[in-house]
């Protein structure tokens, strides 16, 4: 008998694999990437890091 | 299965998918750019799962005052290391010389060591919780 949360860990698994494969398939191939489209994904991986620092994950003040 | 063994599953899938070679028909910039973006995405994604759960934690008394600290500097290693891919790929796209493509490839080198670092320390605590 499976354990019922093991059930759910892999079903939200291949869920997040899933969204991945989505959102990867919804991207530019690689091989089309002009410099700018390449400096356009660093600039937004760039404001994503700015918003998800470390302490304002942990919810540390810089202050 | 232990909690930690699931909680392995993903990272080990995710890595599985990075590194495998990509297209034959890519060059080595794309293949480099590639992996780049995989590593630089995974980071990401594993610095915030993981980040947030420890928050959670420690806010619910799971986790003492030190681990947290550990776990901040952990974290604060990779996000260096993402900062230093991020400006070691924007050089190298710009860079006519390849010599900028062996910083980059240091650079993601030492992300991945981090990303490692952060990852066995969350296994120490079997993905979660003391």
């Amino acid at each position: 008998m499976i354990p019922i949360p093991l059930i759910i860990e892999v079903v939200n698994i291949a869920a997040k694999i899933g969204m991945k494969y989505m959102e990867k398939r919804a991207q530019k191939p690689i091989e089309e990437w002009t410099d700018v489209d390449a400096m356009k994904w660093l600039r937004n991986y760039e404001k994503e890091l700015d918003d998800t620092t470390t302490d304002k994950l942990l919810g540390i003040d810089d202050d | 299965m232990s909690k930690a063994v699931v909680r392995s599953v993903p990272l080990f899938l995710v890595l599985l998918f990075a590194c495998t070679p990509k297209s034959p028909n890519l060059t080595p910039r794309e293949n480099l750019l590639l992996n780049t973006r995989d590593w630089l995405e995974y980071a990401q994604d594993i610095r915030v799962e993981v980040l947030t759960s420890v928050k959670t934690l420690h806010d619910d008394g799971n986790l003492s005052d030190e681990n947290f600290a550990r776990f901040r500097t952990a974290g604060q290693a990779v996000e260096d290391a993402q900062k230093a891919v991020i400006l070691a790929q924007k050089a190298y796209i710009l860079a006519t010389t390849e010599d900028k493509m062996s910083v980059l490839v240091d650079m993601l080198r030492n992300l991945t060591d981090t990303i490692m670092d952060m990852e066995r320390l969350w296994a120490l605590f079997g993905g979660g919780g003391e």
